[in-house]
């Protein structure tokens, strides 16, 4: 298992490099002047070339693009992620600290919601398959599937805000200082990513579930004679769980992607609208430390998918 | 002898396609019922346009803006310009893209994934580096990274979209192929001396018919979703052009207070489309292949 | 007070201004120390946080310790909650619809101050008068006759709640605030809604332009900037040339950078991006800036690089007229604009709504309007009541 462990680890930093490569190259051939996050674009026009120039040197913009990037990285390294191109011009990192916690506990409340709603779902379908509660959760979960998470959170919106004149408080404040502040902002946002999750656990824990009712050593138990609630919560859940333990951790990819809507349509102070803000400044940096942050997280989760299913299963990892 | 042969055969193909039609509508009404609502919805989309009486396009000028009423039935937008029209017709540009970019990633995917799968060695490890890049970013945040590249349009979002699936289908082809490649069959292609272009086109490729037709099916829906979170973060086609997440766009960022009926159709439209072809996916998963189940 | 919680707004004297070689637009607002009311202490992606100067040259001001200022969308939804809540002492740009109405969630909370401020910027269509098809006078005339401004008004009033004052320039010191009124704007054909006639005068200046119909001209290319509202306006655009003219037209949202690219280049027929601030109330400053030459150069909003032949002669002239000549001289600029169509104005004034909270002291009357730009209040002489 160590080898195991090792050897995904060290696959994933190629990866990795590859995917900061890959940023940096999309973010510098990206039309327009990059010039435009530092100045006023109308501005711009009426200056001369040898003005712009005096300009882009100062920002370091005229250098060859692989010391541009052996720049980025080193900022990367020493975890700076590179300083903003627009507002205060701070480093990213100062961003990722303030809206990354926001993010961060948008998804893992999302996801303890989608456990919270989602497992018990699944066990009372996995136990009466075909009945009508069955059917009608497994329509309600692919149902939740369906809803675009930027629409709920646009329908909650008119409802709390229009009807109720209800607003989330505008800034968010570090965890430990106002708790209800915190929450008060992320709970929405995690609300409507946490039900489209709940969906998916729902799914998983029905079918793995199902499965595992069926194997010969939940049958001894029944035949022993122990009651059924027993035999699925004692016998059967925890063998179900892994997949859908792993699947929470693809899940956070999910989240992350579907975030950056999310967090638009509610306006909430996380990664995903920093992200929005940035690319419409132009603000490259910003955008490809984002990304790249973006990338880190998701890429590790896989991983931990990955190492998560070679823990339960060794024939993948020797495969 | 010769034209009867030739005209035989697509009856015979008709013949079959028909009756697993028929056994699949018999064995799996609920699937099928899905199927029929999404092949109603596509018929609309792209039919509607041609017997709408109002132009998507056209303002009313008295009418800015306006609630439900008797002749515009789920309202105009700021523009005066009929909802309905613009639903049905966002519609037929929503499914294009959808569709285009879904074939265009899937056909990118499926032969990158025969190709390295069956060639396998330097290329194939290569090739596998490149698709794990591609994956190592969300969907959503790869299209957007290459719509800020290409610009808005709508061949750009196609191609943006189509992107983000390459490497999810090369992923699932390349396992095909890697199976494939082990059977007998191609063994004995092999020691015949079949090219290599030639195993790979009759004998690799027919082998992912059933996984590629559960792909596409499947993965409609998030595709659907994609470009519409697209859409409302203000990238993708230009005015005046509607698509289903545009129009949820501009519902929120033209207007203070979010129109009801501009937030609530379209994203009724979405969620009914994505439902539909997620559950007949489903049970054309089922039938097709049921050892796919629980890979996608 | 937009100004001042964003990068723009910041005092830094030589020493700071010489250890970014003399470019002011990149020293850091939180390092120049300033000598203002307040002092920038931090600024984030949520938040600019300033506190009181103490060595501000009033000892006895600013009476408030410090400005949290907050981030938030313009005119939404959120921030008419957020001041009705309680959760904010002051907001500038709150909901119109939420401010008018009677009975909306504002109106609840007897203890708010409401007032309002109408600002006379303005924004056009931008011709490209040099090459394309519109580098015809007649093409340009054509346009300005068909394009409605009157249904532009309609379309864009739900989106920044525009109030139309008209006219080329509604602000002059010596002449008090002097714009066309509605009746006089509709005897002129350009700028009045389109009638039968207008349009068939239209057509024949098309024809003076060796096009037999609309759909005769090229497809016109219309740019316009990532703005909601100016994306609504050129939809407008494109379905009236349509509908009057018979004229196809393509519209491209492009990136702000690249917008402004493209109206350097000349890359474009038809763009809307034309926003010409006044701030400056004497008009031949801003045309000078918006339309003309400065030093030679087109002037810092001329992007498109307009160039007319004795218009900035005639800036000059009136810059340098007195009061009685004033009126003559100003005709005849008119006349010029007029006769050449460079661009089409599309000039309106909107109104801001402003709340504040029952402790906010010493700021303005309650229900009180002005006019001109961001001349609400002092800062210094305001305080908290609680």
């Amino acid at each position: 298992m160590q080898k195991y462990v090792v050897r995904r680890l060290l696959l994933a930093v190629p990866t990795l490099i590859g995917l900061t490569v890959m940023i940096f190259a999309i973010m510098r051939v990206l039309p327009g002047d990059p010039l435009v996050a530092y100045l006023d674009p109308n501005q711009m026009v009426s200056m001369s070339e040898a003005e712009l120039d005096a300009i882009r040197k100062d920002h370091g913009l005229d250098r060859p693009l692989v010391v541009q990037y052996a720049d980025w990285m080193g900022d990367v390294l020493n975890g700076s992620f590179g300083n903003a191109m627009f507002g205060a011009k701070a480093p990213v990192i100062n961003t990722i600290k303030t809206r990354g916690v926001t993010s961060a506990e948008i998804g893992i409340i999302a996801v303890a919601i989608s456990w919270i709603i989602g497992l018990p779902v699944g066990i009372i379908s996995a136990v009466r398959p075909g009945s009508f509660l069955d059917m009608f959760t497994s329509f309600t979960t692919v149902l939740f599937l369906a809803i675009p998470g930027f629409w709920l959170a646009l329908l909650i919106l008119l409802a709390t805000v229009t009807y109720w004149g209800y607003a989330p408080p505008r800034v968010g404040v570090p965890l430990w200082e106002d708790p209800w502040n915190h929450f008060q902002i992320v709970i929405f946002p995690a609300t409507v990513m946490g039900v489209a999750m709940a969906a998916i656990i729902a799914r998983m824990a029905r079918s793995s579930l199902f499965e595992v009712l069926r194997e010969d050593y939940v049958r001894t138990a029944r035949s022993k004679g122990i009651r059924e609630s027993v035999t699925v919560i004692r016998h059967a859940l925890p063998n179900a769980l892994m997949p859908v333990l792993t699947l929470s951790g693809v899940m956070l990819g999910f989240a992350l992607g579907g975030s950056v809507a999310v967090e638009v349509a509610f306006q909430t102070p996380g990664l995903g609208r920093s992200m929005s803000d940035a690319a419409i400044l132009r603000d490259m940096t910003t955008v490809q430390s984002l990304v790249l942050v973006y990338g880190i997280v998701f890429v590790l989760a896989n991983l931990l998918v990955d190492l998560l299913y070679g823990w339960i299963d060794p024939r993948i990892r020797l495969g | 002898m010769e034209s009867t042969l030739a005209s035989r055969v697509p009856r015979t193909v008709f013949y079959r396609v028909r009756s697993s039609v028929i056994t699949f509508a018999r064995v799996r009404p609920w699937h099928t019922f899905w199927g029929v609502v999404s092949l109603a919805i596509v018929i609309v989309s792209f039919g509607g346009p041609l017997v709408l009486p109002l132009d998507p396009l056209s303002a009313d000028y008295d009418y800015l803006g306006s609630p439900p009423s008797a002749e515009y039935w789920t309202g105009t937008d700021l523009l005066g310009r009929d909802v309905t029209s613009r639903l049905v017709y966002g519609g037929g540009v929503s499914l294009f893209i959808a569709g285009a970019s879904l074939l265009l990633g899937t056909i990118i995917g499926a032969v990158w994934g025969v190709v390295s799968g069956y060639l396998g060695g330097k290329t194939d490890l290569l090739s596998e580096r490149f698709i794990e890049i591609l994956l190592s970013l969300p969907g959503l945040i790869l299209a957007y990274l290459m719509i800020l590249v290409f610009g808005d349009g709508f061949l750009q979002l196609i191609l943006a979209l189509a992107i983000t699936r390459v490497g999810a289908v090369e992923r699932v082809v390349r396992s095909v192929a890697l199976s494939v490649k082990q059977t007998m069959y191609v063994e004995a292609a092999r020691s015949i001396g079949t090219s290599e272009m030639r195993i790979i086109w009759r004998h690799v490729f027919p082998q992912c018919g059933a996984v590629l037709i559960v792909l596409l099916t499947m993965n409609i829906g998030g595709i659907i979703i994609t470009e519409a979170s697209l859409s409302f973060l203000g990238l993708g086609i230009a005015p005046p052009t509607p698509t289903w997440g545009k129009m949820l766009g501009e519902s929120t960022r033209q207007t203070f207070v979010p129109i009801w009926w501009m937030v609530a159709y379209p994203g009724l439209l979405i969620t009914l489309t994505v439902l539909s072809f997620n559950i007949f996916g489903d049970g054309l998963r089922d039938a097709l292949d049921p050892r796919l189940r629980g890979t996608m | 007070m937009t100004a001042w919680s964003s990068q723009y707004l910041k005092i830094a004297d030589d020493a700071e201004l010489a250890k970014y070689n003399g470019r002011f637009h990149e020293v850091s607002p939180v390092e120049s120390s300033g000598s203002g009311p307040f002092i920038m202490t931090e600024i984030n992606d949520d938040t600019v946080i300033t506190e009181a100067n103490p060595n501000y040259w009033n000892p006895n001001g600013p009476y408030l310790d410090g400005i949290h200022f907050i981030w938030g969308k313009n005119n939404s939804t959120q921030l008419t909650a957020s001041i009705a809540t309680g959760q904010i002492d002051w907001s500038m740009f709150v909901t119109p619809a939420d401010s008018n109405d009677p009975n909306g969630p504002l109106a609840s909370h007897p203890g708010l101050h409401h007032g309002y401020h109408t600002i006379p910027d303005a924004s056009g269509v931008a011709f490209n008068n040099e090459t394309g098809p519109l580098s015809d006078k007649n093409m340009r005339k054509a346009i300005a006759i068909a394009l409605d401004a009157d249904i532009v008004r309609k379309v864009i009033e739900p989106y920044f709640q525009m109030e139309y004052h008209g006219g080329f320039w509604p602000y002059s010191p010596e002449l008090g605030n002097y714009s066309f009124t509605k009746a006089e704007l509709d005897e002129m054909k350009y700028f009045r809604s389109p009638t039968p006639e207008d349009l068939a005068e239209a057509k024949e200046l098309l024809k003076a332009a060796g096009y037999d119909s609309g759909a005769d001209v090229p497809t016109l290319s219309i740019i316009v900037f990532e703005d909601p509202g100016y994306e609504l306006v050129v939809q407008s655009y494109q379905a009236q040339l349509k509908e009057n003219l018979g004229i196809d037209s393509v519209i491209s949202v492009d990136e702000m950078g690249i917008h402004h690219q493209r109206t350097h280049d000349k890359d474009f027929d038809i763009g809307a991006s034309k926003y010409i601030p006044m701030h400056n109330p004497y008009p031949e400053e801003w045309l000078a800036y918006t339309l003309g030459y400065i030093d030679g150069k087109p002037g810092g909003l001329n992007s498109s690089g307009v160039n007319m032949p004795g218009f900035d002669d005639l800036l000059v002239e009136l810059g340098n007229s007195t009061p009685e000549t004033r009126m003559e001289v100003s005709e005849r600029l008119f006349d010029l604009l007029v006769d050449n169509m460079p661009h089409l104005p599309l000039s309106v004034g909107w109104v801001g709504h402003e709340w504040w909270s029952a402790d906010f002291k010493g700021y303005r009357c309650d229900e009180c309007s002005y006019t001109g730009a961001y001349m609400g209040g002092k800062w210094d002489y305001v305080w908290l009541d609680r």
